[in-house]
């Protein structure tokens, strides 16, 4: 797949007219200085991440790591492999693990701990500065950022944090809403009896209201800024 | 006795604080829709989306079906409510059993038609709305104001005073800080409550999946932080698969907000689920463990099974029929009492909630078919309302006096004559120099209000019209004048005018002297026995010396002809033959001229500024509002556009009667922008029109000539 240009071009300026702020890659090296500089413009301490094969590549939590920011990842595996620093730990060893980071006894049982660690990244989303996800593709025709995922933790981390980073591959731009359509329903998540994924996010612009009178404002319940990151080497 | 819509009505235009909000409202709704139909073929699209809901509701047991099925398969757990009471007493057990205590909720108009929150707050749970304009509201203890914006007549001083009191706490009014406030304050509920309810925007038959579409991101937080989740979702949601939600995504923002795509537009599909942890499957993920999806019907079968009115279901809830309509931008959306706003509103009430007070509610329309002009889904909602009217008078009859009016005196030509002469003659006393009426007594006090009357005439228009009883021989096309009432009686001099101006265009004009009131106002009542005897003879005067056209000078007469009559007469197939000719030969007087072109004879340029009234029945009844413009502009005149030409002028039908001051609203601001051009001199091409615009501009003294296009056109010559 290569990247193409004229899409490219009218996904940037159809996002940006929604209020995104849209930054162009040409390199992994200026991926990561565009997130570098972000946390670092922006004060940032503390982020949340979900999956990202694109943020993998760019080594991205080892380089916040390096400049002083806390990185979480969000799906309850990475999270836990997180937790167990990358080693390999029995179920008892990790609800020891898990005991501690919630301040109270977790027994080694799949609900006690599913219940738990959605407990504990419930206060993890919410005290993050900045969430960092990547969209599946995104869509020309509106500037629209499409994520599919089963667990649910793209979407708090995109929604929870006061600042929202997407990740996108340039090469992964589909012309319009019908394209975006097929490209979906060729992908089923994987789960039995799902024909699509659990969830999948179409995501337009910076989250508004216009209930408060006076005009129509930014930040309604959503993050302060959407910035969206394009990889296009 | 004033009912009680009336003093609602009443209230609404004398609160300056929401009559305020209404016009802010207006015009960023006006400005949003130029934004959103920017660059879009919206025929194309709207077209698409009705044959794609008309699709979805045709088919709409199997994809029922076909839905549960998916859904199942994915984790969710299906309810099928017949009604409301069924699907809230559902969602009540299932809290009690799983001990919620605290529920928060995304903007859902179905939960609001059941009563869901009332429902669930009686039992003492507590239920947080999180959009904020549905917050707003339910901290002020009303009813949406507005399909898509529940709160837009709230001031920020009162949205301020609502949350110092939640909070216990000043809050300010500063719109940023008060927004602020509104948000930390939802943030915790999320965090904190068990269960989330959620509506559905559109649901998935094929992969049963439920879409939620929100702006604020709400609906995020609200369908994923609580692991219980229930979706309340009417039956006429479901469409076949994801073309379909294509559909709607294309319009649905684009006609409400006036952006491309809702900013979340999020597809739910059954329960989450996450991966392993040290080898050990987790049983869920960070989303819902639990969907249940409450199918709601509530009357929606039935208004399915109704073939007048079976295209209702395919609204879309967008919103845009309300921020065009002149009646709720005078009143905002409180007075239709129940949930659902305006015309289409006026129609979900008939089959949600209460067919007897939508029976008054159908009194609000004026029939000026902004709505249906930009429905996404292609709806004709005056039409609806009129068939509403119909039935509630197949049911109920009449109304004493319009039995009198329609069936006693309108039905019957001779009558309706005969009744017009005696008012003639005992006018006299309210006459005034300009032989307007600027007031009349008790009883009738109220038809001069807002507008002066013009005097009726004792040698009516017929009288005058018997030199021309036929078509000059030998001349083409032969073309018969078709009146209507307002000119007939009150302004036959119009009616002169148009003689001699279609003789200027040298065709052969006549007056067919059988010809009787086209029966608007009893069709628009409902009164279709009425309506259909003056089709009957309307029909056959107008057939008698078989002319190429038959010519108007009232919009809402040419449309009876044109198209109701047709309606009116599908049971009688050969009168519908003689209906259908006709309706062919039909012709405003401005398209009839801008078809015959140019003619000779015509003086230098008249001269003068003058502005454009679009009449609504001419303008989207007839597609015609190029036509008159460019006649006036070749009549030499210099055309001085008004802001919103195309406002109705507050003549509409039983409004007029039953709730005056309610015309009297849209008429002050059809009257206002007129002045703001500047000119004296105002056109327009419908006869009604010229009543309601003279009789206003009469009444505040004020010195703007209102003209016909015949009367302009006939000054040029």
């Amino acid at each position: 797949m290569t990247v193409d240009h004229e899409l490219l071009e009218k996904f940037k300026t159809e996002a940006t007219l929604t209020g995104a702020q849209v930054t162009l890659a040409a390199s992994v090296e200026d991926a990561v200085n565009h997130v570098l500089k972000l946390v670092k413009d922006k004060d940032i301490k503390i982020v949340v991440k979900s999956g990202s094969p694109i943020a993998d590549r760019l080594g991205l939590s080892a380089r916040l790591a390096a400049a002083g920011v806390k990185v979480t990842e969000t799906s309850i595996t990475q999270w836990a492999a997180q937790l167990a620093r990358g080693r390999d730990v029995p179920v008892d060893k990790l609800a020891e693990l898990i005991s501690a980071a919630a301040g109270e006894q977790v027994p080694a049982e799949p609900e006690a701990i599913l219940q738990a660690v959605r407990r504990i990244l419930k206060d993890v989303y919410k005290g993050a500065g900045l969430g960092i996800t990547e969209a599946d593709f995104g869509i020309a025709e509106t500037g629209t950022l499409v994520t599919l995922e089963n667990e649910g933790n793209a979407r708090l981390a995109a929604i929870l944090p006061k600042l929202h980073l997407t990740l996108l591959d340039g090469r992964r731009i589909a012309g319009s809403l019908a394209d975006a359509a097929e490209l979906i329903k060729g992908s089923s998540g994987g789960i039995p009896g799902h024909k699509v994924p659990a969830f999948i996010t179409y995501l337009t612009g910076r989250n508004t209201t216009a209930d408060i009178p006076g005009a129509i404002f930014a930040r309604a319940q959503g993050p302060a800024e959407e910035h969206i990151l394009i990889l296009i080497a | 006795m004033a009912s009680k819509l009336r003093k609602q009505v009443r209230q609404a235009l004398a609160d300056d604080t929401l009559q305020a909000a209404l016009s802010r409202f207006t015009m960023l709704t006006k400005f949003g829709r130029q934004m959103g139909m920017a660059g879009i073929d919206f025929e194309a699209l709207r077209q698409d989306l009705h044959e794609r809901k008309k699709k979805a509701i045709d088919d709409l047991p199997a994809l029922i079906r076909q839905f549960k099925e998916n859904a199942a398969a994915a984790g969710a757990v299906i309810f099928e409510a017949e009604n409301a009471g069924k699907a809230n007493d559902y969602i009540t057990r299932l809290a009690r059993e799983r001990g919620v205590k605290h529920i928060i909720k995304s903007k859902s108009m179905l939960t609001e038609e059941t009563g869901l929150r009332h429902h669930l707050e009686h039992l003492c749970i507590r239920v947080d709305e999180t959009d904020i304009g549905e917050r707003i509201v339910q901290l002020a203890g009303e009813k949406p104001a507005h399909i898509v914006g529940p709160a837009i007549h709230k001031t920020a001083e009162q949205i301020a005073s609502l949350f110092s009191e939640l909070l216990g706490e000043q809050v300010s009014s500063d719109s940023q800080p008060l927004l602020n406030t509104v948000r930390e304050s939802l943030r915790q509920s999320y965090l904190d409550a068990g269960m989330g309810i959620s509506g559905a925007n559109i649901a998935i038959a094929e992969t049963g999946t439920i879409v939620i579409l929100t702006n604020e991101g709400n609906g995020q937080l609200v369908t994923t932080l609580s692991p219980l989740q229930v979706a309340v979702v009417g039956i006429e949601k479901i469409v076949h698969g994801f073309e379909d939600v294509n559909a709607v995504l294309r319009l649905l923002s684009r006609s409400c907000v006036g952006t491309k795509m809702t900013i979340y537009t999020s597809f739910i599909t059954g329960t989450s689920r996450a991966g392993a942890v040290s080898g050990m499957p987790l049983p869920g993920g960070q989303g819902p463990r639990e969907l249940h999806i409450v199918l709601v019907d509530n009357g929606r079968n039935r208004m399915r099974d109704s073939d007048a009115f079976r295209e209702a279901l395919y609204c879309i809830k967008c919103g845009v029929c309300l921020n065009v309509c002149p009646v709720f931008a005078s009143l905002a959306g409180q007075v239709y009492g129940h949930v659902y706003q305006g015309g289409i509103g006026t129609i979900l009430t008939a089959f949600y909630h209460d067919r007897e007070s939508s029976r008054e509610l159908s009194e609000l329309c004026l029939g000026c078919m902004s709505c249906k002009s930009v429905c996404p889904a292609g709806i004709d909602i005056p039409g609806l309302i009129r068939q509403l009217r119909a039935q509630h008078v197949q049911e109920k009859g009449l109304t004493a006096g319009k039995k009198l009016a329609y069936g006693m005196i309108l039905k019957h030509p001779a009558r309706l004559e005969r009744t017009v002469r005696a008012c003639a003659k005992l006018q006299g006393p309210f006459l005034d120099a300009d032989s307007m009426i600027k007031r009349l007594p008790y009883p009738l006090r109220s038809l001069t209000d807002t507008i002066s009357l013009p005097g009726l005439h004792t040698n009516l228009l017929r009288d005058r019209m018997t030199g021309y009883t036929s078509p000059v021989t030998g001349k083409a096309p032969v073309v018969a004048f078709y009146s209507g009432c307002v000119t007939s009686f009150a302004y036959p001099g119009l009616g002169e005018d148009v003689m001699h101006l279609l003789e200027r265009y040298e065709v052969a004009p006549y007056y067919p002297q059988e010809q009787a009131c086209c029966g608007a106002p009893a069709y628009f009542s409902g009164d279709s026995s009425t309506a259909l005897a003056l089709a009957r003879h309307n029909i056959e005067a107008l057939a008698g010396q078989e002319p190429d056209y038959v010519v108007t000078v009232c919009p809402g007469c040419a449309i009876m002809l044109k198209k109701e009559f047709l309606s009116l007469t599908s049971g009688e197939p050969a009168l519908h033959e003689k209906a259908s000719r006709l309706s062919g030969k039909v012709r405003d007087l401005s398209q009839l001229l801008s078809e015959l072109g140019q003619r000779p004879g015509r003086k230098a340029a008249a001269g003068g500024k003058v502005t454009y009234h679009d009449p609504c029945h001419l303008k989207r009844g007839l597609g015609i509002s190029a036509e008159p413009r460019k006649l006036i502009e070749e009549a030499g005149y210099q055309l001085v556009e008004m802001s919103d030409p195309d406002a109705c002028c507050g003549f509409g039908g039983d409004a007029l009667l039953a709730h005056p001051e309610l015309c009297g609203s849209i008429l002050q601001r059809k009257l206002a922008s007129i002045q703001d051009t500047g000119v004296d001199t105002v056109v327009t091409a419908c006869t009604a029109c010229v009543l309601q615009l003279r009789g206003g501009l009469h009444k505040k003294d004020s010195p703007i000539r209102v003209v016909h296009i015949a009367e302009l056109l006939t000054g040029q010559f």
